[in-house]
């Protein structure tokens, strides 16, 4: 049996409007989706259902870095900037893998403890109607 | 080597803290042993715990260290303690290649030991936690 190499997400990249923000990222989860819309029949026993619309949202949380250095700081990225949203999970090598979609940036939440680093939570929403275009570097 | 940057960071800052040397009479300040047959007041740092966190590229570590003044009284081993403490609690250390930006109280540590000659070495302190990034 073929053996498959894991795959961490250290070298990834993640960007918005030209903004990378994997350079101190923690978690990335993006998920994509269909709607759905049921269209069984009376006489049916069993459901099924016919695709709607292409959505997908993005999270990305990161450090805060001190001062006014780094790409994530105070001002430079803020809720209702459109553009887009890449992430590559291997990073941007030749023949890596890459998907990008046109999204807003919906939110941004500051998690910001007494005695513990404090962390920006960014929320980008989809808003292009071909959904996530997925390739390679 | 992150371990020999912090613990030069450490013993720069306990050695430059004035109070304290003239709390221990001199620089009489050990990592981890005080020199065979040293007779107290010193004090003693050692790690306890921690290291690289990796949760993100940027390399981040958390570590634990235990500091301590060593006196013949339970008076004396605190009133270092104090002293460290205010050299350390919520300060900056300086870390080659690194960029520290938490120090903290957070154990305290109490104990008494006999040495060679069967008398009594008390030791105050507490353990602190030191927050730092790769900085290059």
């Amino acid at each position: 049996m073929a053996s498959e190499t894991g795959l961490t997400g250290d070298g990834a990249y993640i960007a918005f409007g030209g903004t990378v923000l994997s350079t101190n990222y923690r978690q990335l989860t993006a998920n994509k989706s269909i709607g759905l819309v049921d269209q069984s029949a009376g006489a049916d026993t069993g459901i099924t259902r016919l695709t709607l619309l292409l959505d997908s949202n993005f999270s990305v949380t990161t450090k805060l870095p001190a001062g006014t250095t780094g790409t994530v700081n105070w001002v430079n990225l803020n809720e209702g900037d459109s553009g887009t949203f890449e992430y590559g999970p291997e990073g941007t090598a030749t023949g890596s893998k890459r998907a990008y979609v046109t999204a807003i940036l919906e939110s941004i939440a500051d998690d910001v403890p007494y005695a513990g680093i404090i962390i920006r939570t960014f929320n980008f929403t989809q808003s292009d109607n071909a959904g996530v275009t997925v390739t390679t570097y | 080597m992150p371990i020999l940057a912090f613990e030069t960071g450490l013993y720069s800052k306990l050695s430059a803290g004035t109070a304290l040397i003239a709390e221990l009479g001199g620089t009489f300040i050990y990592n981890k042993l005080a020199p065979q047959s040293t007779n107290p007041p010193y004090v003693i740092f050692q790690q306890q715990g921690g290291g690289d966190v990796n949760d993100t590229p940027i390399r981040s570590r958390n570590i634990l260290y235990t500091v301590f003044g060593c006196a013949r009284t339970p008076e004396a081993a605190a009133a270092i303690d104090r002293d460290i403490d205010a050299t350390l609690h919520n300060q900056t250390l300086t870390v080659s290649g690194w960029s520290n930006y938490w120090l903290a109280r957070e154990t305290d540590v109490q104990f008494v030991e006999l040495d060679a000659a069967g008398l009594e070495i008390f030791r105050t302190g507490a353990i602190y936690r030191a927050m730092m990034d790769y900085s290059g």
